[in-house]
């Protein structure tokens, strides 16, 4: 990585585009300031116009707090340019004039991370030393639908490092005592099996994206209220279909639930972790727990954490190797299960209950 | 087959955690993600404390119950194999070797006779491929693309 007269192009890049929603703010007269307690931490929203309100505050609502004049350890700016009228971040520095290559086109140094999305046109900064991010589209109808059930995870998986904690391709359900991490690729049945549990006296923290912690000791946080489920998994817990957000588009997306909407009861913001289950459909009837080893547990969270969450600079930082030894560290504090998923779904919350009493631990 | 040949492991884009028995290991580049036991984990045990392979063959023959030459094939293939999958890369300098630790096997097998030997394996999982297809990352410097970061 080049420093020195080179670095302050990457600056002068995030002023201008610091200046950019400042301005923005300033043309759109309707500026909006959220707060949200994120991992323990409170973090701040301020939109130039309220155009990405309802796109990227219902996910994050079960998190709202006032912040009774505290200071946030991380404001994030967010704009469009179309409802705001304003001119886009010129990226030129960036892309040095050249067509643009589907993908991500990201930035380190050790106080600035870019990642520029030319798919869904985000644009994501994030500045450590000021404790300042911003995030930019052009055109709010440009959001794909992920973006609404997980907005600006690319900015707080970079950002939470810092704060001690690991972003983890995990659902997590429990009791407000201790609860489980669910782990596994995608398609394992995560969502189904957390969302199984929602019609019962567990609690839940997240279907897909959560936050783990393993100092002092363990312990799971919650990022998004949502859960997700394909059309098959809708089949097998059909009561959902009447929470679904984005009905009108379920031949391109999977069903969409903004849980804290419905349950606002049961969805939590963090609890201390016991365990890692494993789920897999076992097609048999019953649900059963059997013992896994902490190797298992680790191929089964790691490689999706780092790889399936893209556009986070994982591969070439060092953060892999820092993500790989945190969650190698939770497998060893607590046991790992395999989750043989039977047909009767509703034995799902039972079992996880019965292993949070210590009936198999 | 070079006994004296050493091995290292292909930091930063391998990235792997050891557990009592088994060994998870990430390559960062490819995608691929393995995992050794067994006969592997205490090879890789070996590997990271900068044995040659001759020295590892003589552990290994020494701590289970099998026909030398086995044995050599068995180890000289794993080594390949690991070398191949850009996991670890053979040195030409000398390395120092580390300080070994206590083999917890070694002890067990004094107790109670050595194991059989087995053929190591390298369990090779590439379900994340596809993923660094879907969404490439392009990482540039200072002077922006096509300009890789280093």
């Amino acid at each position: 990585m080049t420093h020195g007269a080179g670095e302050s192009q990457a600056r002068q890049f995030f002023a201008a585009a610091y200046e950019a929603f400042q301005h923005a703010a300033r043309a759109a007269e309707q500026s909006v300031v959220c707060d949200y307690l994120i991992g323990g931490c409170l973090v701040r929203l301020r939109f130039a116009s309220p155009a990405l309100l309802p796109l990227m505050t219902p996910a994050l609502a079960h998190l709202a707090v006032s912040s009774n004049g505290r200071e946030p350890k991380l404001t994030i700016c967010l704009w469009d340019s179309a409802s705001t009228r304003t001119s886009a971040p010129d990226p030129s520095w960036l892309l040095n004039g050249r067509p643009l290559n589907p993908g991500t086109f990201a930035y380190h140094d050790e106080r600035m991370r870019l990642a520029f999305d030319t798919v869904s046109g985000a644009l994501n900064l994030l500045e450590t030393e000021r404790r300042l991010a911003l995030y930019w589209v052009r055109n709010v109808r440009q959001l794909p639908w992920h973006e609404t059930g997980a907005p600006l995870l690319t900015i707080l998986r970079w950002w939470v490092g810092a704060q001690g904690l690991q972003a983890v391709h995990a659902a997590a359900v429990g009791t407000p005592a201790g609860g489980v991490l669910i782990a596994g690729r995608g398609g394992v049945g995560k969502s189904t099996t957390a969302l199984a549990c929602l019609d019962s006296k567990l609690v839940y923290i997240s279907d897909d994206h959560c936050l783990l912690a393993t100092q002092p000791s363990p312990c799971a946080w919650s990022l998004y209220n949502t859960g997700k489920l394909d059309a098959e998994s809708l089949r097998l817990l059909p009561h959902f279909s009447r929470y679904i957000h984005n009905a009108e588009r379920s031949r391109e997306e999977k069903a969409l639930f903004f849980l804290h909407q419905h349950f606002p009861e049961k969805i939590v913001r963090g609890f201390p972790l016991r365990a890692v289950v494993l789920p897999r459909v076992s097609g048999r009837r019953e649900t059963t727990l059997r013992r896994a080893s902490p190797a298992e547990g680790l191929k089964a969270l790691a490689p999706s954490t780092i790889f399936a969450m893209t556009g986070s600079l994982f591969k070439l930082t060092g953060v892999a190797q820092t993500a790989l030894q945190t969650m190698a560290e939770l497998m060893r504090q607590v046991p790992c299960y395999h989750l043989e998923v039977g047909t009767k779904l509703e034995q799902i919350p039972e079992v996880i209950g019965q292993l949070l009493d210590g009936d198999r631990a | 087959m070079d006994l004296s040949g050493q091995f290292l492991i292909n930091k930063p884009k391998v990235i792997r955690e050891t557990f009592d028995d088994e060994v998870v290991i990430i390559n960062l580049d490819s995608g691929n993600y393995y995992s050794l036991d067994k006969v592997g984990a205490e090879i890789w045990s070996l590997i990271e404390q900068a044995m040659t392979t001759g020295e590892m063959i003589e552990d290994i023959a020494c701590r289970y119950e099998g026909e030398r030459l086995d044995v050599e094939k068995a180890v000289a293939q794993f080594l390949c194999e690991l070398e191949q999958e850009n996991i670890i890369a053979a040195v030409t300098a000398p390395q120092a070797k580390a300080k070994p630790g206590i083999i917890p096997e070694l002890e067990t097998h004094v107790a109670t006779g050595k194991p059989h030997f087995e053929a190591p394996v390298l369990h090779k999982f590439t379900d994340m491929q596809e993923l660094l297809l879907l969404d490439p990352i392009h990482e540039v410097d200072e002077t922006g693309w096509p300009n890789p970061s280093h």
